[in-house]
């Protein structure tokens, strides 16, 4: 009959265990011994001593660690009676026992990945992409650049009147925006908002806004915009090429 | 160098975000092996430089190789990322060998509830929903990111360290080897 081995408590830079298969391993790789070999009833009492020591504050979480314990009690006493032939709840445990072990094979090949990828950044492996660059839109490229106007739009939305009931100005047509529009960007690039804010009331705003997208669906304008939440500048594109 | 490979350093060079290998094809107007082609010989036209061509899937981007960190540190201070801990270097590694891959898998090998690690990594954008599993509830499958890459120096998830496993054949080394 074998004395117990409580050996001395684990002198490791991480105390803390986050569960019970980190604890059984650290303490077969402390004992050096064969996850594949090693009878799991050898690390008993060190497991026990570990975990008494352990000050856990989630029972939750103090229950893992006492199941295993457990199993691993009952694990040893069936190592100590030798000679009985195993009852089904034996064989069923020393399956258990073959089925810790693969697990704590696999945890310990991952564990070890960890280590060496915390090894990487801990030595700066940091590889840089090319920076973040002000985004130049390109005309109705992609659609998240329409998303944008439309957030230009609604912000001045509220600052433009609602149409009065009895109407005074003038009503305009989709194409008599157009028109106005590109004769104006003949003269060089227009901020949207402003030119939203030009309009008398919403109703008018709203149809200055689609004659800009309607522009744009005709890749006759581009929008840039500097910087985010910079202004967005509508310009004529060039007639030709591009 | 040829054309095609020519033309894929431009785009990457002046890309502030990964490129998808469709876009290079689109860009290039050229089919995938072209631009596979184009791509394995940017790689090593670039062998000994201070960028390298890094891929993540199908996303292809430039970076600046690990060993010059510490200069381009010195010469940029950028900004330093919060370090990670122990246990979040563990659900890495599994995430980046399993990928795609469930929470409840990630739990089975650490053996402990792993849903905060989960969420901080997410939130760190090392690790993202890549998909949904088949299986009840279809859970959220994690996989790594190109932020992944660039934290860690990798070119490739090719390049991940890795793992030595003495026993043979166990579930896990079947897993690993397939997705090494």
């Amino acid at each position: 009959m074998e004395p117990p081995v409580a050996g001395p408590r684990l002198g490791v830079k991480t105390p803390v265990f986050e569960g019970p298969l980190e604890l059984l391993l650290a303490l077969v790789e402390r004992e050096e011994l064969d996850i594949f070999q090693v009878s799991l009833a050898k690390v008993t009492d060190a497991y026990l001593l570990e975990v008494a020591a352990r000050e856990v504050a989630d029972p939750h979480e103090m229950a893992e660690f006492l199941w295993m314990a457990a199993r691993l009690l009952l694990l040893k006493s069936i190592r100590l009676l030798p000679g009985e032939p195993p009852t089904d709840e034996e064989t069923d445990l020393l399956g258990w026992e073959e089925e810790v072990r693969q697990r704590l094979e696999e945890y310990r090949a991952y564990k070890e990945m960890a280590g060496q990828l915390m090894e990487r950044t801990e030595n700066d492996s940091f590889a840089f992409p090319p920076p973040a660059r002000p985004v130049e839109a390109g005309g109705q490229e992609e659609p998240l650049e329409v998303g944008l106007l439309l957030m230009a739009f609604n912000s001045v939305l509220a600052r433009i009147p609602p149409r009065p009931l009895v109407v005074t100005g003038r009503t305009w047509t989709l194409q008599e925006k157009l028109d106005l529009i590109t004769d104006r960007l003949r003269k060089g690039p227009i901020e949207l908002v402003e030119l939203i804010l030009e309009s008398e009331d919403r109703l008018e705003a709203v149809v200055t806004f689609v004659a800009v997208l309607e522009l744009l669906r005709r890749s006759l304008v581009t929008v840039r915009q500097k910087e985010r939440f910079g202004p967005i500048h509508v310009e004529a594109r060039a007639p030709a090429g591009d | 160098m040829t054309e095609v490979s020519a033309a894929v350093e431009a785009i990457l060079f002046s890309s502030n975000r990964p490129l998808k290998l469709r876009e290079l094809q689109q860009a290039t107007d050229s089919d995938r092996t072209a631009v596979e082609q184009a791509l394995e010989e940017l790689r090593l036209a670039l062998e000994g430089r201070g960028v390298m061509v890094m891929r993540h899937h199908d996303e292809i981007h430039l970076a600046t190789r690990p060993q010059y960190a510490g200069a381009v540190r010195r010469a940029l201070r950028p900004e330093v990322s919060g370090k990670l801990s122990p246990a979040a270097y563990e659900t890495l590694a599994i995430v980046a060998y399993q990928q795609p891959v469930a929470r409840s898998k990630v739990e089975e090998v650490r053996g402990v509830n792993c849903e905060s690690v989960l969420t901080n990594l997410e939130l760190r954008d090392l690790i993202t929903e890549v998909g949904r599993g088949s299986g009840p509830g279809q859970p959220k499958l994690y996989g790594t990111t190109m932020r992944f890459l660039q934290v860690m120096g990798l070119e490739s998830l090719d390049h991940l360290p890795t793992p030595r496993l003495e026993a043979s054949a166990t579930s896990s080394e079947r897993a690993l080897t397939k997705n090494a």
